[in-house]
């Protein structure tokens, strides 16, 4: 027998791609059925493998070229405007090397 | 000196003149940043490199940030237009290859104590086209709403879930969840199916 729907289909259903009136119709034909189900599980499991990858700190050379780049800004911005360099409190002298 | 105001007051202060605000606007959002511009390029050095330019366009640009936006959101639609600015001009130069995405580069600390499953995820993931592979790592890996990564990539929310959806569907299959699963393909072709992309 056909299925009404595909892996696809129902990763569209799960993650609420369809509109309401298809989705209306395809869920009680997929409640009923156990493959379904198990595509169902395959994706959330999908999921939860997605979200325990660790996330990737940002390497010591990175950052410190990223700082670098923003403190030659900060630097060049004072030059063309000397007199926005204030402090965060707006009263004392900004650190030229921007921190 | 220590900052403890929102990211929109640092940004504020930085748009005021204080010399200090973005390096601790950029200290507290880098390893996010990070995450999103590897996964996005997919290379180290392309990573790198759209990182700096991206928070250089994002430093110079401050007053064009909009309040209704989080500074975060803002941040990272920075980052992905600038991966992606740097994979067009890739493509453009004659004779150079793409940064290839063979692989979704381990972490630093990756070691051969890393579970072979997460090894297999990261390679099933880089192995998605960039735009499935881009709403998937701002929804299921960083843990973003579909609207704040529809508005980080500048596309409809609906089009974000129908990525997503795209792109778990072919993970699944390619990390072996789906072998006892029915084949794909089953629709009959009378069933009509409407999709909320581009709404």
């Amino acid at each position: 027998m056909r299925r009404p729907w595909s892996v696809q289909l129902l990763a569209e259903l799960q993650a609420g791609a369809l509109d309401e009136d298809t989705a209306a119709r395809l869920r009680p034909q997929v409640r009923d059925d156990p493959a379904a189900g198990e595509v169902l599980t395959a994706l959330e499991t999908t999921r939860a493998q997605l979200a325990e990858l660790p996330a990737l700190p940002v390497p010591a050379d990175v950052r410190d070229r990223v700082a670098s780049a923003l403190g030659a800004e900060v630097r060049t911005a004072a030059a063309e405007r000397p007199d926005r360099q204030v402090g965060a409190d707006g009263t004392g002298p900004a650190d030229p090397s921007g921190g | 000196m220590a900052f403890f105001g929102s990211d929109a007051d640092l940004l504020a202060a930085h748009v005021g003149g204080d010399a200090q605000a973005f390096a601790e606007l950029f200290r507290r959002h880098r390893d996010r940043l990070w995450s999103v511009a590897l996964r996005t390029a997919g290379d180290r050095e392309e990573a790198a490199d759209a990182l700096q330019d991206a928070m250089i366009s994002a430093f110079r640009n401050a007053r064009s940030f909009r309040a209704e936006s989080r500074v975060s959101t803002w941040l990272h639609r920075i980052v992905v237009n600038a991966c992606r600015d740097r994979a067009r001009r890739r493509r453009c130069r004659p004779g150079t290859a793409p940064a290839g995405h063979t692989a979704e580069p381990a972490a630093p600390d990756a070691s051969t104590t890393e579970p072979d499953t997460r090894a297999d995820v990261r390679t099933a993931l880089a192995a998605l086209p960039d735009e499935q592979r881009l709403a998937i790592v701002l929804v299921d890996v960083q843990g973003w709403s579909v609207a704040e990564s529809a508005a980080v990539l500048d596309v409809a929310p609906g089009t974000v879930k129908s990525r997503c959806a795209r792109g778990r569907a072919r993970l699944a299959e390619l990390l072996g969840h789906l072998r006892n699963a029915a084949a794909d393909g089953d629709v009959p072709p009378a069933m009509a199916v409407r999709r909320q992309e581009g709404r």
